[in-house]
């Protein structure tokens, strides 16, 4: 068998997109005129995976994440480039392809809203044909882990979102695919729950063999799960490589969010000057206005002490509020475009 | 291909059968539903029954005849408005994205999309449908043979295949301009009301459009002008089977295209 599953190579698709104009008038002449304009959502990717990985895909909204997927799902025809999956063109033979993959799309569950779970699960068995011998060795599994049982007979829209999430990662595994695509599987689930949800993944993943591409706004579950990752942006891929470079490489970064409406704007201004002054790196602290009065430092801890830089700012600004988070995709990206990476 | 049928059959029957289930634990609104539905086509019967106390026949056919094809047009809609329900809402799930959930299964998507939902109230229509078939058979004047009644059945299948067809076609347009309710609306509120009467009451323009643009001339008034007008079985009997097959043809081939056209919404 081959080793890789999937192998694209200058996968490429291009939208025409409606450009609508303003206003009521503007919505009666797009009536009669059309005009179009070309979005390449996904720009020449070339990529492969092996059998049995877990690989993060991540970037910002709108970078192609979601028109990757259905270039690998079947969905979409690609404009340029090919891809195959498990030696399916996805496609062209959908639906002999699809019969081997699993999709759960965040909110979109592929449960039946009115059915008992089970009775889901039985209709799945169905419709892929699941022999009964894996049918009861894979509920028996999903029960090991997440005690599936409890929620057997209650109908799906009676679940909760965590609850609903975990039936639905388990159902795409029901009819061991080789290959499992999850969209943002912890999106809007709390903290526990979303640790309950990378058990299962990760237990799945190496119970059964399954590949499994995750993509997600969570570095969380890029940190937890997928020890490779691909950073797209503008329809191309930027980054390619091990989680663990890219932690390495941003790893140390924090961004500093200061609620500073009460000052000027050119007094904000002048503080990227005044930081630089103060704090000199090699990697100077960026400073990015957000529009609303909030400002945004991001800055490398190795190089300069993240303390000492708010201390710095409560002195010698008027600060309201303080957030502080991990460095944001958008300004990964940017950086990576600088060379973080290379 | 008998086996793929059994296997569509199977999933088609399992997932059903819960839907039922699940709307029948709904007891209040599932007997509402029925009866309003029984209500509503009991009194379109009605305004038949009005209608010939004032006029004794329309355009040739007598009470009788009318309400034969009144019967005849309710049993070849029914398959249709029971089993395909879901392309109602064909239009939401192609804006919010929930479409695409049918292009993962390895089934066809049409099947896969209308597989989860029965319209149980229109079993109302379909018994008031019965009904009036069976009370106006036995006052016609036809001669019956065996050739006819199998004739019959062949010509009923087209009917159905070819309302199934029309309606696939007009829902399809879902793909390409999203809200299609008005669209939806004109065909089923409007057109599909001139069916159930004698095609040679309206004008030229009206037939030619019922009988060559959207077939509906053959979902109801072909079959039973046949049987009820002409002494035998002619080659114009197959016509109605012949159009059923093709209109239905064409319907999954608009669907297809469409469902090629879509592409869902971004997450």
């Amino acid at each position: 068998m081959n080793k890789k599953i999937i192998e694209a190579t200058g996968l490429t698709r291009h939208f025409r997109v409606l450009e609508r104009r303003e206003g009521l008038s503007g919505a009666f002449k797009d009536l009669f005129s059309r005009n179009y304009r070309t979005v390449k959502a996904v720009d020449g990717v070339s990529f492969s995976v092996d059998r049995g990985e877990i690989l993060g895909l991540i970037g910002p909204n709108g970078a192609g994440k979601s028109t990757t997927i259905k270039l690998l799902t079947g969905v979409l025809k690609p404009t340029a480039g090919g891809v195959t999956v498990d030696g399916f063109v996805p496609f062209s033979d959908r639906r002999r392809y699809v019969a081997n993959i699993g999709v759960v799309l965040g909110q979109r569950s592929q449960l039946w809203w009115n059915l008992p779970v089970i009775e889901s699960f039985k209709v799945l068995k169905e419709i892929y044909r699941v022999p009964d011998a894996v049918y009861e060795r894979n509920l028996k599994l999903f029960n090991d882990l997440v005690d599936l049982k409890r929620h057997y007979h209650t109908p799906v829209r009676k679940l909760s979102l965590g609850q609903k999430s975990i039936c639905d990662i388990a159902a795409s595994f029901l009819h061991d695919p080789a290959l499992i695509f999850l969209d943002e599987p912890t999106i809007g689930l709390d903290v526990s729950v979303k640790k309950n949800v990378r058990k299962i993944i990760r237990t799945l993943n190496r119970e059964l063999g399954t590949t499994i591409i995750i993509t997600t706004h969570d570095t969380g579950d890029i940190g937890n799960l997928c020890p490779r990752l691909i950073l797209i942006d503008k329809g191309t891929i930027v980054y390619d490589g091990p989680t663990a470079r890219f932690n390495k490489a941003f790893g140390s970064f924090r961004t500093l969010h200061l609620d500073m409406s009460d000052m000027g704007e050119d007094e904000r201004g002048a503080l990227e000057g005044r930081l630089a002054g103060c704090f000199p790196c090699r990697e100077k602290i960026s400073v990015r206005e957000e529009g609303d009065g909030w400002v945004t430092l991001t800055l490398n801890q190795d190089e300069v002490p993240l303390l000492d830089v708010l201390n710095h700012c409560l002195k010698t600004c008027r600060v309201k509020d303080v957030k502080i988070e991990d460095i944001s995709l958008e300004e990964v990206i940017i950086k990576s475009y600088e060379g973080a990476l290379a | 291909m008998v086996k793929r049928l059994f296997y569509y059959w199977r999933i088609y029957r399992k997932l059903t059968s819960q839907h039922i289930k699940s709307r029948m634990s709904f007891r209040a609104d599932f007997l509402i539903s029925v009866l309003g539905m029984l209500a509503l086509n009991v009194s379109g019967f009605l305004s038949l029954l009005v209608l010939f106390n004032t006029i004794p026949s329309l355009g040739g056919w007598d009470y009788y005849e009318m309400l034969f094809l009144y019967g005849f047009f309710g049993l070849a809609i029914a398959p249709v408005a029971i089993l395909f329900d879901k392309f109602w809402s064909l239009w939401s799930d192609v804006i919010w994205g929930n479409f695409i959930n049918c292009c993962f299964k390895p089934l066809n998507t049409m099947f896969y999309y209308l597989s989860d939902t029965v319209d149980l109230k229109s079993l109302g229509s379909l018994a008031v449908s019965v009904a009036v078939f069976v009370y106006a058979l036995p006052h016609l004047r036809v001669s019956w043979t065996a050739l006819k009644v199998v004739c019959l059945v062949l010509m009923y299948l087209g009917s159905v295949f070819s309302f199934i067809g029309i309606r696939t076609a007009v829902s399809a347009t879902a793909f390409w301009m999203g809200r299609n309710v008005s669209v939806m609306n004109f065909f089923s509120l409007k057109v599909e009301q001139f069916v159930r009467y004698p095609l040679t009451i309206f004008g030229k323009p009206f037939q030619i459009v019922f009988v060559f643009v959207i077939p509906y001339a053959f979902v109801a008034y072909m079959p039973v002008n046949h049987l009820l007008h002409s002494p035998d079985v002619s080659p114009e009997w197959f016509l109605t089977p012949l159009v059923g097959a093709a209109v239905f043809g064409i319907g999954c081939l608009v669907w297809s295209l469409g469902v090629r056209r879509y592409n869902g919404t971004g997450t």
